[in-house]
């Protein structure tokens, strides 16, 4: 069996993303900067970005067919590693409906107006939170005393109307 | 990409037939199928060791688990309802804390949960079922590897 340079390249693409993993698993988990979505979020965006563009610019100067779709692979590759990264690590870090199981598992079986008000509280707060965020990520802006959409909020709804009447759903939240 | 937007078109066609399974096993369901005629294609093609083989396939799963966050982001996301309701109309303080209803958002999460099998109901009262379980135990040790705090 011999290894041509498209084996080499995945190779090198596995052991960085390897190495992206278990220095997160040996050294950054342990950080108490690494318990932020923001700081996790771009390890993984700023890592993907690098490794594109590097990909891009052997795509640059190897330009046939086979070196694009090792490189386009290899982006996936990146893609699929971090998107189930970060899906996991939010949904354990405070997901609603876990929540709501984990305190199930814990009492073994509730009435659902006593799950309903354990967990208005959360719901409460996370009120507050959630209006704070987008308007952090002007996504919404106070015009008086009115809440509207930005540009970039009005862009975005229009992806979520999308996805929501592609797969036919009317109730969301 | 010709798959993935058949993957997505066919899912679009289930979800209109109310079947059983819960929007995301369908999506798989449609997923895998068209993914398996995907690699079955790509092999007769190009053969197994070809790179253009491996980066079809890797860019296919990449698009199917962006759009399955994706769509799971947007029905399960509180903010995400916000923005909808915004894009009707702007909205107060008040209208806001309408919208937010605690009791509702929980109520609605207690029904899909039960709707997905993860929560089985009887006479008022709620516990896991077995799938349930598994998965607070898988988020229960996810939690600790990520170092969560309990």
């Amino acid at each position: 069996m011999t290894f041509g340079p498209i084996s080499i390249a995945y190779v090198v693409g596995l052991s960085y993303l390897s190495v992206h993993f278990l220095l997160y698993v040996a050294i950054l988990r342990d950080r108490p900067l690494f318990q932020t979505e923001k700081v996790i979020f771009f390890y993984h965006f700023i890592s993907a970005l690098v490794f594109t563009a590097v990909a891009l610019f052997i795509c640059g100067i190897l330009p046939d067919a086979l070196a694009t779709a090792t490189a386009l692979g290899l982006v996936a590759l990146h893609g699929i590693y971090s998107i189930s990264f970060l899906e996991l690590w939010s949904l354990a870090q405070g997901s609603y409906s876990i929540s709501i199981l984990t305190e199930l598992g814990s009492k073994s079986i509730l009435s659902r107006e006593k799950l309903i008000e354990t967990f208005f509280q959360i719901g409460n707060t996370k009120k507050h939170n959630r209006t704070i965020a987008l308007s952090e990520s002007v996504l919404i802006r106070r015009v008086d005393d009115r809440w509207q959409l930005t540009h970039r909020g009005r862009l975005l709804t229009r992806l979520f109307t999308a996805l929501l009447s592609l797969s036919d759903i009317r109730r969301i939240g | 990409m010709a798959f993935f937007i058949g993957a997505v078109l066919c899912h679009a066609a289930l979800s209109r037939m109310h079947l059983p399974p819960n929007i995301v096993l369908r999506f798989l369901l449609v997923g895998s199928t068209l993914g398996a005629g995907l690699v079955w294609w790509l092999y007769d093609k190009y053969g197994l060791a070809a790179p253009e083989m491996w980066a079809g396939v890797l860019i296919y799963v990449f698009c199917c688990e962006l759009y399955v966050f994706l769509f799971t982001l947007v029905i399960s996301s509180i903010s995400a309802n916000v923005l909808i309701n915004l894009s009707f109309h702007d909205m107060t303080d008040h209208d806001m804390s309408r919208l937010y209803d605690s009791r509702q958002m929980v109520a609605a999460r207690l029904d899909r949960l039960v709707s997905v099998g993860l929560l089985d109901e009887s006479l008022g009262s709620l516990k896991l079922t077995k799938n349930g379980l598994r998965l607070v135990r898988f988020f229960n040790r996810m939690r600790a590897f990520f170092r969560h705090s309990p």
